[in-house]
């Protein structure tokens, strides 16, 4: 179980659902404007704890898509867009990867949107634990 | 270690609320204070997550700390979360929020915009609750034994 294939299995869910906008991935810049979801990873937290030192037994973390959206249009195809996000990440959601499996804690987070220079965008935050085998 | 009986069962629960109380302030603390406030790129820092980058301290200073249970306190600033913690209780809600009329940028800086990727300072801090809670426990139990 290693981290690209962690961060790799929750972003190709959001690609592969295609349901809709293009997407940014992380040290990618968005191609084909607006909308897009622009994806990150951030607070992770890892437990190994074999003999070794050196394996990662499970990794708690937070996948965030922000959907951006052109501003003043209103939020609703940003909201559309969000429960759509949230919806491929119900709770309890198994997804394999080599070595382990990764499943989705709670159900994901719509937060509140923000108006940017020229868009408007509406974090998602989906909480999964990913557990070696 | 201390032996109880039945007789002083009453003991036994004021101890473990004091602990609780202890678990709840100490981790409620090392959170708020584990959030790193450095100086932001446009004060020559470099881009780092789980911080609040400091330009000219609005955002940092933007935090308002609400306390809902036993005592209704409230108030802003960059360590407006001591008071609230000094009179938290097992059983209280406790509010913590960025922004406002002081900093309506936060969310940006958080979350990301253009090409700044957000630097999730709040995300990041509850991703680590449970490791607070896990110490501070630790803590609790030698020091209220």
């Amino acid at each position: 179980m290693n981290t690209k294939d962690i961060r790799n299995a929750l972003k190709s869910r959001l690609v592969s659902a295609n349901i809709g906008p293009n997407r940014a991935h992380p040290n990618v810049e968005p191609t084909g404007g607006r909308p897009f979801f622009e994806m990150s990873f951030t607070g992770i937290d890892r437990e190994g704890g074999t003999l070794k030192g050196n394996e990662i037994l499970s990794e708690t973390g937070q996948f965030t898509a922000v959907v951006v959206v052109d501003q003043g249009g209103g939020e609703d195809d940003a909201l559309d867009y969000a429960d759509a996000v949230a919806a491929l990440f119900p709770e309890g959601q198994r997804i394999t990867i080599t070595d382990g499996e990764i499943v989705i804690r709670r159900p994901a987070e719509i937060r509140g949107g923000y108006p940017t220079d020229a868009d408007y965008r509406v974090p998602v935050a989906v909480f999964y634990r990913a557990k070696a085998d | 270690m201390t032996k109880y009986s039945f007789a002083d069962l009453d003991k036994w629960a004021r101890k473990m609320e004091r602990r609780q109380d202890a678990i709840l302030r100490q981790s409620t603390n090392d959170l708020l204070k584990g959030i790193d406030i450095r100086a932001g790129l446009t004060r020559g820092g470099t881009f780092k997550r789980g911080v609040i980058p400091r330009h000219l301290g609005a955002l940092a200073g933007s935090l308002q700390s609400t306390l809902m249970g036993s005592t209704a306190i409230s108030g802003t600033g960059e360590n407006s979360y001591v008071m609230v913690i000094g009179e938290l209780k097992g059983g209280d809600r406790v509010r913590f929020v960025w922004g406002g009329a002081n900093a309506p940028y936060a969310p940006a800086i958080h979350y990301g915009f253009d090409s700044y990727p957000g630097t999730f300072w709040r995300d990041d801090a509850a991703a680590k609750w449970q490791g607070y809670v896990r110490a501070a426990t630790a803590r609790a139990k030698v020091q209220i034994p």
